[in-house]
C-alpha cells in the first residue's frame, strides 16, 4: 500500500510538474514572442552597413526622405490569414534594404532602401492572433485558430481561408472581439484579448526601437486603428508616435466602439508631455462616403471643439496606396482628366451603397468642403497634407516598383496568375487587377531622425508619390520675385518670404498682388522623365466650392495653352511589347514661378502641386508578359506615375 | 530487435524529476509568477544547461507516466487511483487563470463551475491515458513537437547581447561588414532641362574659372548655385558608396565620382539631371569598419542569427542523447520499391544516419 501510494503520489506530482512545465513553456513563449520567428527572413546580411558615426549637420534647407507608413506583418489578423508569417522585424529588415523571402517564396530586395518607416499592424485582433499561437491558451485549440495557423501551408489553403475570412468580415464589421478566442464578453470590456494586446503593443515598440538608426533609418512605433462599419466600410487610420512615453496599451476600434472621435480623445488624454502622435486616415475611397462626412460618426452635428481636436490629431491623409487612389475621381466633383488614375471603384449607381465611389470619398473634394466648414465652425477639419504608402500585407514596405511587384496580400496574390485574374472574395466584388503597388511618403526634413521627420509630417511638409521617387518642392509667398525658381538663393528666400507645402499663406498685404508659387520637381533617376507639373486650386465662394487645374510647367520646350491651361502632348510613347519608353521625351527637372491668374483675395483657397511622369508600363503589363498572356483589357496598359505636394492654404483676413 | 537505450534515460529522468519534486517546486504558481520566476533563470547563460534538464523531463515525463500506469495502473484502480484531490493550490490556480482571462475574480457559482470542469477534465484525462488514447495519435504528436519548437526558440533568449558576444559575432562575420569604397563630395549643377545642350559648355567655362581663380571649396559650395543652377538634392555629401550615389544621381555619375582625384574641381560629370562639376572632398577606401561604427546593425544581425541557430542547436543537443537505429534492410527494400523521382528530390539525410 505504502509503496503503491507513494509511487502514485509521485506520478501525480510528475503530472503536476508536466502542467508546470507547460506553464513555463507558455510563459517562455510569451516572453519570447518578441523574438522574430520570421521564417522568411534570410540570414544576417549587411546590405546597408553605413557607419553610424556622428550625424552630419542638419540641413536647415531640408532634405527629401522617402518612407512607408502603412505596413502590415504577421501581427495583423488579415495578413496572418493570408499566410504571411514575416513579422515586424522582417519588415524592418526589408525596409532598410536587406533581401527577404516574401510569402510565396520570392526573394526580394528594395532597389533603394527606405529612409523611414512604421509598421502599422491592425489594432483589432492583435490579442486574438497572439493567443492563437499560444499553445498554453485554450484559444490555441479553437477551430478558428487552427485554421489561421494553417493558412501558410499553401497557396490554395491561404486563398480559401482568406476568402472565408473576408466574407466573415461582413459579419464582424464593425469589428468586435472573437468570442471563441477571447471569451464571451461584451465589446470594450476587459478580456484576455485586450490583456494580450497590451503585451504585443510593448513588443511593437521594442521592434521599432531596435531598428532605429538615427541618420540612416528612422522607425516609428504605431498601429492601424481599424474602425469599420457596415459592409466593410473603412474609417481606418494609421496612428504614428514620435517617441517619448507612449500610451500603456492600444485602445482598439473595438474598445472605442468604432468611433474616431473617441480615438482622438483617447490619444489626447494618454499621449501627453513628450509623447506626440498623429493619426492618418487612408482608403477614403473605401469609406462609402463616411470618411469626410460633415457630421460626427454617430450622426451628431460637429462641434468646434471636436473639430479642433480632429484637426490637431489629423494633419495628414494617405492619398495613394495598394487599394487605390483617393485624390480624386473623374466625374465625381471634378472633370480633371488625370483623376482617372488607379481607381478601385466605379461611381455609385442610384441605390448602390457600397463598393462604389462617391464624391465625398475623395480628398480633393474634402479639401473644398473643409473651406466651407471653416466658415461655419472657425476650424477646418479637413486641412490635410498628403502622404502615400503601400498598405502591404506581405511585410514588404516600399516595394512599389511596377516591374518587380510581387503582390501585397501574402500568399493570396503572390502569383501573377492570381493578381491578373481573381475576384478578391465572393462578397467583395473587386478584381485584384484593380490594385496597384502603392505609394511612398516623402518629407522635407532637416535630418533623418524621428524628431525631424515626425515634425515634418506634423507641419505637413510632406508629399505623396504613386511609388516612384519624384521629388517635389512647393512654396508660396506674396513677395516672391517672378523668377525665384531660377535664383541662387531660391530656398533661403522661399522659406524667408513665404511658406512651404503644408503651410498657410499669411493674409495678403495691403495693395497686394496675387500669390506667387515656386513649383519644382525632379524625376526619379530610375524612372521616366517628367511630363509636366500642375497646380490644383480649390476655393470657396461662400458655401459654393470650385476647382481648377493649371498646367504650369511643360517638358520638351512646350508651354501651356492660355485658355485650356494644358500642356500640348509631348509625344512620349511606351513600347508595350518590351515596356521600353521614349528616352528623348520628358524632363529630368521642371520648375517655374507661377502666379495665380484668377486670384480673388476674399476667397478661401488651397493650392497643391501634381507632377506627372511620362507613361510607363503598369505592373499588370509586366505580369502578362511574364505569363505570355495578352494584355488585360480591363485596366490600362500604362500608368503615369506622379507626385503630389501637400497643399498650401490661403485664408483671407477677417473682415 | 535491439533494446532501446531510451529506457536507461528514463530511469535517470525519474531520479532527477523526483528530486526536483521533493525540493518543493512551487506548483501553486500561476502563469504570471511562473513567468517572473522562470525567465531570469532561462536567461542566465550559466544555467542554460540546467534548462535542458526540465525540458528533457517534459519530453519524457509523458513516457514515464505511461510506464507507471502500465506497471501500476490495473492494481491502482482501487480507492486511491480513483481519488481526485482538488487541493488548495489547485483551487487557487484555477481562480488565478480565470481572473487573468476575465479581468475579475470568479464569483461563487463560477468557482463551482470551474471545479466541476476541472474534475470532469481530470477524469477524462485519466481515463484517456488508461485507455492509451495518447498513443499513436498524430495530433498529439504534432502538438507536442510544435510546443518543443516554441521552446527551442526561447532558448535563444532575447536579452541584449553582451559586448563579448557581439565582439565575437562581429569577428567571425567580419567579411559581411566590409564597406565598399566611398567618396564625399561637393558639386555644382548645370541643369540640362534649363540650359539644354549648353549645360556641358557652361560647366566647362565655370571649371576654367574655378581653376584660374583661387576660389576655396567652401566658397565654391556657397557660390554653387550662383555659378550653376539650384539643385534639389544636396550640394554636398558625406562619404557615400557607389550604390548610394547611383540611387541619387545615376550610375554613370557614381562610377566617375569614385574615380576622381580628391581636393580639386573636376568634370563636367554627367548625371541623370545634367552636368556637374565635382570636387571630391574625401575618398574612403574599402575597409572593415570597427564594431563601434556599426554596433546597432551587428546587434540586429546577431539576434537574427541566434534565433536562427536556436532551433537547430537545440535539436542537435537533444539529438545527441538519442541513439537512432534504423532497420537498414527494410529501408533498402523500401527504397528499391520506390518509383524513381522525375527530378532529383532532396534526400532526407538524417533519416538514414545510424549513430
Amino acid at each position: 500500500m505504502s509503496t503503491q501510494s507513494s509511487v502514485l503520489k509521485r506520478s501525480r506530482k510528475i503530472a503536476s510538474q508536466l502542467v508546470a512545465i507547460l506553464l513555463i513553456s507558455a510563459a517562455s513563449f510569451w516572453y519570447a514572442s518578441d523574438s522574430s520567428r520570421g521564417k522568411g527572413a534570410t540570414p544576417a546580411g549587411a546590405t546597408q552597413s553605413a557607419p553610424a558615426g556622428p550625424l552630419p549637420a542638419p540641413n536647415a534647407l531640408r532634405n527629401a526622405y522617402f518612407g512607408d507608413l502603412h505596413v502590415h506583418t504577421s501581427y495583423s489578423l488579415d495578413a496572418y490569414a493570408m499566410g504571411n508569417r514575416n513579422d515586424p522585424r522582417v519588415a524592418y529588415r526589408y525596409g532598410r534594404g536587406e533581401a527577404v523571402v516574401l510569402p510565396g517564396g520570392v526573394r526580394s530586395q528594395l532597389r533603394v532602401p527606405l529612409d523611414f518607416m512604421a509598421v502599422t499592424d491592425h489594432d483589432i485582433w492583435l490579442g486574438e492572433i497572439s493567443l492563437c499561437q499560444d499553445p498554453a491558451d485554450p484559444a490555441y485549440n479553437t477551430s478558428i485558430c487552427r485554421d489561421l495557423r494553417w493558412a501558410d501551408q499553401d497557396y490554395d489553403t491561404s486563398r480559401t481561408l482568406f476568402t472565408g475570412l473576408i466574407s466573415s468580415y461582413f459579419d464582424i464589421s464593425p469589428a468586435r472581439h472573437n468570442t471563441e478566442i477571447c471569451g464571451d464578453v461584451a465589446p470594450g470590456e476587459r478580456n484576455k484579448c485586450v490583456e494580450r494586446a497590451r503585451s504585443i503593443w510593448k513588443q511593437i515598440q521594442r521592434n521599432a526601437n531596435e531598428f532605429y538608426q538615427p541618420g540612416l533609418f528612422t522607425t516609428f512605433a504605431g498601429f492601424e486603428w481599424t474602425a469599420g462599419f457596415k459592409r466593410v466600410g473603412m474609417l481606418h487610420r494609421n496612428v504614428i508616435f514620435r517617441g517619448g512615453k507612449l500610451p500603456d496599451t492600444v485602445l482598439s476600434a473595438v474598445e472605442l466602439n468604432n468611433t474616431p472621435e473617441r480615438l482622438w480623445q483617447w490619444l489626447e488624454r494618454d499621449c501627453t508631455d513628450d509623447c506626440q502622435v498623429i493619426s492618418i486616415p487612408h482608403n477614403t475611397n473605401w469609406g462609402w462616403g463616411r470618411d469626410f462626412a460633415t457630421e460626427n460618426s454617430d450622426g451628431s452635428p460637429f462641434t468646434a471643439d471636436g473639430l479642433k481636436r480632429r484637426a490637431r490629431t489629423e494633419p495628414l491623409v494617405e492619398i495613394h496606396q495598394v487599394k487605390g487612389n483617393s485624390e480624386c475621381s473623374t466625374g465625381l466633383g471634378t472633370d480633371d482628366e488625370q483623376c482617372n488614375f488607379e481607381q478601385l471603384f466605379k461611381p455609385c449607381k442610384p441605390g448602390e451603397e457600397a463598393f462604389c465611389a462617391r464624391a465625398a470619398d475623395y480628398v480633393r473634394n474634402a479639401l473644398k468642403t473643409g473651406l466651407v466648414l471653416e466658415q461655419q465652425y472657425g476650424v477646418n477639419p479637413f486641412k490635410y497634407g498628403f502622404i502615400g504608402s503601400t498598405d502591404t500585407h506581405s511585410s514588404a514596405p516600399g516595394s512599389t516598383d511596377e516591374a518587380t511587384w510581387h503582390g501585397a496580400h501574402g500568399l493570396t496574390d503572390s502569383r501573377p496568375e492570381s493578381r491578373l485574374d481573381r475576384e478578391l472574395a465572393e462578397r467583395v466584388p473587386i478584381k485584384e487587377i484593380a490594385f496597384n503597388p502603392g505609394g511612398l511618403a516623402g518629407v522635407w526634413a532637416e535630418e533623418n531622425t524621428r524628431e525631424s521627420i515626425f515634425d515634418a509630417l506634423k507641419r505637413r511638409e510632406s508629399f505623396a508619390t504613386s511609388g516612384t521617387r519624384i521629388r517635389v518642392r512647393f512654396f508660396a509667398g506674396w513677395n516672391y520675385p517672378d523668377d525665384l525658381d531660377r535664383r541662387p538663393d531660391l530656398l533661403q528666400r522661399a522659406y524667408r518670404d513665404g511658406v512651404p507645402m503644408g503651410g498657410d499663406l499669411p493674409p495678403s498685404p495691403a495693395g497686394t498682388r496675387a500669390p506667387r508659387f515656386v513649383v519644382w520637381a525632379i524625376k526619379d533617376p530610375s524612372s521616366a522623365g517628367l511630363q509636366k507639373i500642375q497646380v490644383v486650386k480649390g476655393w470657396a465662394e461662400g458655401p459654393k466650392t470650385f476647382e481648377r487645374v493649371y498646367d504650369v510647367a511643360c517638358s520638351d520646350g512646350l508651354a501651356p495653352d492660355g485658355k485650356t491651361h494644358r500642356c500640348p502632348d509631348n509625344g512620349a510613347k511606351v513600347n508595350l511589347t518590351d515596356c521600353s519608353y521614349s528616352s528623348n521625351k520628358g524632363a529630368a527637372e521642371l520648375s517655374t514661378t507661377w502666379t495665380d491668374p484668377d486670384s480673388n483675395p476674399s476667397d478661401r483657397a488651397f493650392y497643391y502641386v501634381r507632377a506627372l511622369e511620362n507613361p510607363t508600363c503598369r505592373w499588370s503589363t509586366y505580369d502578362a508578359h511574364q505569363l505570355g498572356l495578352k494584355l488585360p483589357d480591363n485596366v490600362p496598359a500604362t500608368v503615369q506615375e506622379r507626385a503630389w505636394s501637400s497643399p498650401i492654404w490661403y485664408t483671407p483676413s477677417a473682415q | 530487435m535491439p533494446l532501446s537505450t531510451q529506457t536507461e534515460i528514463e530511469v535517470e529522468t525519474v531520479a532527477t524529476s523526483l528530486s526536483i519534486v521533493d525540493e518543493g517546486e512551487p506548483r501553486e504558481c500561476h502563469l504570471t509568477s511562473w513567468r517572473r520566476a522562470a525567465i531570469p533563470w532561462l536567461k542566465t547563460p550559466s544555467l542554460r544547461s540546467v534548462m535542458r534538464e526540465p525540458l528533457a523531463h517534459f519530453l519524457l515525463a509523458g513516457a514515464l507516466l505511461l510506464i507507471l500506469s502500465s506497471l501500476f495502473g490495473r492494481s491502482a484502480a482501487g480507492n486511491n487511483r480513483s481519488r481526485i484531490q482538488v487541493s488548495a493550490p489547485e483551487i487557487q490556480r484555477l481562480r488565478e487563470i480565470w481572473t487573468r482571462q476575465w479581468g475579475r475574480p470568479p464569483d461563487a457559482k463560477q468557482m463551482d463551475n470551474l471545479i466541476a470542469d476541472y474534475v470532469r477534465e481530470e477524469i477524462y484525462y485519466r481515463e484517456a491515458l488508461d485507455s492509451g488514447l495518447d498513443k499513436d495519435d498524430t495530433i498529439i504528436r504534432r502538438r507536442l513537437v510544435e510546443k518543443m519548437e516554441f521552446l527551442s526558440q526561447e532558448i535563444a533568449s532575447t536579452n541584449d547581447p553582451s559586448e563579448a558576444d557581439l565582439q565575437q559575432f562581429f569577428e567571425s562575420n567580419r567579411q559581411k561588414y566590409s564597406l565598399p569604397a566611398e567618396a564625399g563630395f561637393t558639386h555644382i549643377y548645370f541643369s540640362s532641362s534649363r540650359r539644354g545642350a549648353a549645360a556641358f559648355q557652361d560647366a566647362r567655362d565655370v571649371l576654367a574659372r574655378l581653376e584660374s581663380s583661387q576660389i576655396s571649396r567652401a566658397d565654391a559650395a556657397i557660390l554653387g548655385a550662383r555659378l550653376g543652377d539650384n539643385f534639389m538634392l544636396r550640394s554636398e555629401y558625406p562619404p557615400q558608396t557607389r550604390d548610394q550615389i547611383k540611387n541619387l544621381f545615376g550610375d554613370e555619375f557614381a562610377v566617375k565620382v569614385l574615380e576622381l582625384e580628391s581636393g580639386k574641381w573636376a568634370g563636367p560629370v554627367r548625371s541623370t539631371y545634367g552636368w556637374h562639376l565635382v570636387c571630391v572632398l574625401e575618398h574612403v577606401a574599402p575597409r572593415l569598419p570597427a564594431l563601434s561604427e556599426i554596433r546597432s546593425q551587428v546587434a540586429i544581425d546577431y539576434k537574427n542569427q541566434r534565433l536562427q541557430a536556436a532551433s537547430d542547436g537545440y535539436y542537435d543537443r537533444l539529438r545527441k542523447r538519442y541513439q537512432v537505429e534504423i532497420d537498414q534492410g527494410a529501408l533498402a527494400a523500401a527504397k528499391s520499391q520506390a518509383v524513381p523521382a522525375p527530378s532529383a528530390a532532396p534526400t532526407a539525410g538524417s533519416a538514414a544516419d545510424v549513430d
